[in-house]
């Protein structure tokens, strides 16, 4: 039961995570792995305010959740931004994505070193037992905001015009743009709610498990493995695949050993593209579109 | 004439569309068959199914007495069929000649074993089929591009490679998707004379094409579709003034 | 002088693996950042059976390669029909469960503590102990190396390797078994980076996890990349620059604690200038833009 409920905790960080790759991914159409960078330097950045200054607990959240959207939206301006208008194919966003998030995290790792710290010193974190296992305070609350997230996002793409903008952009963006939807200011608004997602769930991590340039790893990819497993089309996809691979990796850990639970999620990554591409992927590679 | 390929009671539904209904027809050796009907039936799906590109849901088709459903689709060109798009398919970021050497099957320079450790069978066979590929594309007119991006060749020049092609993969049945539609007069007829002279090389096609007139001048037999079934067939004169063909595309 | 010869057997041994990635990367198109796991595979092989058996260089170096080609059907097999960045997702879970392994299973690998008196190699009599030595024997593998993949880019499997860069879906209509051709490409590059990896081990004489992480592997990648993918010398150009490049730093006087990141940092961020403003790379053509791309 114990698994279980930490399954849901982690399940819940990834399913953010993998939230946010999916706005990048609709937005952008390439998987963003800096991310990972955003994540990591949220986590630091959170974890520094707090010890700087005494506020409260949410509003270190709210900042390091901002502070997320910031570095989401400066990778996007001096990087992507530039690629949109070369119409760079997805690859090569990719590479430099894989670029941002290397310099990012040793950017980080230069600054404050390698070694994992607490995210704040002095503060205990209190432990309650619910259904049967022990959680702490944060755990639940990460719980419950992901679902607010979830909703978040959900509400914002059916209902408010910016989601309508998103959808459209992502199915033919070049036409999007001829309909007169404003693009660059959809995709930007993806890419700050993304990141800021990224951040809230590096500062939520962090609060639980404390900081290492890590953490950006750690959690890219479980969550990218939840996005793919998922169902890259839906939303709710996403997000049940986050919990799902939670779950998996906690199991996974118990049995085989900490070590090893990258490699059932890299096992279960391939047993769902053996099985269920089509499930996946827009076109499966074999079959044309004729 | 021997048959050489043949479908039976062929069927294909896209959610409830038929798409092909209960389609047989063949195609014997050195014979040139047009497939002619209005858009939307079933042309180019039969040629997906017979290339393996899409699954039937009812029916067989068959190639020299060998099934064709179920294979994958490089073992079905391996069979000997080849192919041409509407929309032209070409590698176009290589050049002309290196999209007409990939078609040459068993290269031994393909495996990598060969490519290692016997180096001068592999050079005489590049050799080989660089020749066989220059001629062809002499008799097509494309000598000059040989060494241009495929991307720079005009719309009809793409639709001639692609033909040559499938006559370096020494296909013998070329199913041909609107091999002339859209191009110049002086440029298609150059495409029909080399369709036309495929029953001398020993092989046989399939040809879809709206233009009347091009179908007429090559086509030994024709078949009229609509709406996925065969609605009459025979040859050119027999088919293009039957009352059904006519109201059809009156419609 | 010593420093420069160390300098060149960095440049070496890295050069091997860059063109090792570069037949995946730059002339089949398919982004990997798993190579620091194929080069971890023969670099472990290579020092425990030197270590642990006494075996000698060229038997670890090959058993090692072997090792490796098998495990590239790990990744190839499964992974080879994903597009693009699914591709990539599929390598760096590899080079994430490599990492771990080598970290993790304590009992092979020593972990975290690495494996250390790794003896200079002897082969068929020449005893390699010297700075000099070493480069030769590196310059011998990069040649190796390079006749290997200049060999198949060149002939008619490479030019299957091309198309399926442009193209992938037409390939299958030519009779030709797409598959076959990547997982191919793939193994020889894995057992390539493999050998890179054994002569590594044999230089430094010790190692541990953390040189065969997922940086190194996006190190590698860089050096592809930046030197121009899919070009005949692109690899090796990309290798001399990524390494003697921040080797100034020294000479600024950076302290080395950081010198190590900095060199991380410098990397990233030359990999998205590339990308920014010339995606060839410095001598190469192609610029991992696809035909038919998917929306």
């Amino acid at each position: 039961m114990q698994i279980l409920a930490n399954g849901l905790f982690s399940g819940a960080q990834f399913a953010c995570l993998a939230l946010a790759f999916y706005l990048i991914n609709k937005a952008q159409q390439f998987l963003d792995f800096s991310l990972a960078a955003t994540v990591t330097v949220s986590a630091y950045v959170a974890s520094a305010i707090a010890r700087c200054f005494d506020v409260p607990f949410f509003v270190v959240v709210v900042l390091g959740a901002l502070c997320g959207g910031i570095v989401g939206v400066l990778f996007d301006l001096c990087a992507f931004r530039p690629l949109r208008k070369n119409e760079a194919s997805s690859l090569v966003k990719l590479l430099a994505s894989c670029g941002l998030m290397i310099a990012g995290i040793n950017a980080v790792s230069m600054i404050c070193g390698d070694s994992p710290q607490l995210f704040l010193e002095t503060v205990e974190i209190r432990s309650v037992f619910v259904l049967a296992s022990r959680l702490t305070w944060i755990q639940i609350g990460t719980f419950f905001v992901a679902f607010f997230v979830f909703g978040g996002c959900w509400i914002l793409l059916q209902w408010t015009k910016w989601g309508i903008s998103l959808r459209a952009l992502a199915s033919d963006t070049q036409l999007a743009g001829c309909v007169g939807i404003n693009t660059t200011l959809s995709i930007s608004i993806a890419v700050g709610i993304a990141s800021c997602i990224a951040g809230l769930v590096a500062t939520l991590s962090g609060m639980d498990t404390g900081i290492a340039p890590s953490i950006g790893f750690k959690l890219l990819f479980p969550s990218v493995v939840a996005y793919v497993v998922g169902g890259m089309g839906r939303l709710s996809g996403a997000f049940l695949g986050g919990f799902a691979v939670g779950i998996i990796q906690q199991y996974a850990g118990w049995y085989f050993g900490a070590a090893w639970q990258d490699a059932v999620l890299f096992f279960l990554l391939c047993l769902f593209l053996f099985l269920k591409p089509q499930g996946l992927f827009t076109t499966p590679l074999s079959h044309a579109d004729v | 004439m021997t048959s050489l390929a043949g479908t039976h009671s062929l069927s294909k539904y896209f959610n409830g569309v038929v798409a092909l209904g209960d389609f047989s027809c063949t195609v014997a050796e050195g014979e040139i068959l047009g497939l002619l009907g209005p858009n939307g039936a079933g042309k180019t799906t039969l040629f997906n199914v017979l290339t393996g590109l899409l699954s039937p849901d009812a029916g067989t088709a068959d190639f020299k007495g060998q099934a064709l459903v179920g294979r994958p689709v490089h073992k079905i060109a391996n069979l000997g069929i080849a192919r041409t798009f509407q929309e032209v398919r070409l590698i176009r970021r290589i050049t002309v000649l290196e999209n007409v050497l990939l078609c040459f099957k068993n290269q031994p320079g393909e495996k990598l074993f060969n490519v290692f450790f016997r180096p001068g069978l592999c050079k005489r066979h590049e050799a080989m089929i660089r020749g066989k590929a220059m001629a062809l594309l002499e008799t097509a007119g494309l000598i000059e591009k040989a060494n241009d991006l495929a991307d720079n060749l005009s719309y009809g020049q793409q639709k001639l490679l692609s033909i040559v092609c499938c006559l370096a993969a020494d296909a013998e049945l070329l199913l041909l998707d609107e091999p002339v539609a859209g191009i110049a007069p002086e440029m298609a007829e150059r495409i029909l004379a080399i369709i036309a002279d495929l029953p001398k090389l020993g092989k046989s096609a399939i040809v879809i094409e709206h233009d009347m007139d091009a179908l007429k001048s090559i086509a030994h037999r024709m078949i009229f579709m609509d709406a996925g079934r065969k609605i009459c067939e025979g040859t050119p004169d027999e088919v293009l003034n039957d009352p059904r063909v006519i109201e059809a595309y009156l419609d | 002088m010593e420093y420069l010869l160390h300098i060149g057997e960095l440049v070496c041994i890295l050069a091997v693996l860059a063109i090792a990635l570069d037949i995946v990367t730059g002339h089949m198109g398919f982004v990997s950042v798993s190579h620091a796991a194929f080069y971890g595979i023969g670099a472990y092989c290579s020092a425990l059976l030197a270590v642990l058996c006494g075996a000698g260089f060229v038997v670890a170096l090959l058993i090692g390669v072997f090792l490796s080609f098998l495990m590239s059907f790990f990744v190839s097999l499964p992974s080879l029909r994903l597009h693009d960045d699914f591709f990539v997702i599929a390598t760096f879970g590899f080079q994430m469960i490599l990492f771990n392994v080598f970290n993790n299973w304590i009992e092979l690998t020593r972990g975290p503590l690495g494996i250390y008196g790794i003896l200079p190699p002897v082969i068929f009599g020449w005893h390699v102990t010297t700075n000099l030595d070493f480069l030769i024997l590196s310059l011998l593998f990069v040649a190796f190396a390079f006749f290997v993949v200049n060999r198949i880019a060149s002939s008619p499997f490479g030019r299957v390797l091309h198309a399926i860069r442009e193209n992938e879906v037409t390939v299958g209509a030519l009779a030709k078994n797409a598959r076959r051709y990547k997982v191919s490409a793939f193994a020889v590059s894995a057992m390539l980076a493999a050998m890179a990896g054994s002569l590594y081990a044999h230089y430094i004489t010790y190692i541990d996890p953390t040189s065969f992480t997922i940086n190194e592997s996006i190190l590698v990648l860089s050096m592809v990349i930046i030197g121009g993918a899919g070009s005949k010398w692109g690899p090796l150009l990309g290798a001399v620059v990524l390494v003697t490049l921040p080797e100034a730093l020294r000479f600024v006087g950076m302290p080395s604690a950081i010198a190590a990141n900095m060199r991380q940092i410098i990397y990233g961020l030359a990999l998205v200038a590339c990308m920014l403003w010339r995606p060839q790379g410095l001598i190469g053509e192609y610029t991992f833009g696809r035909e038919g791309e998917r929306k």
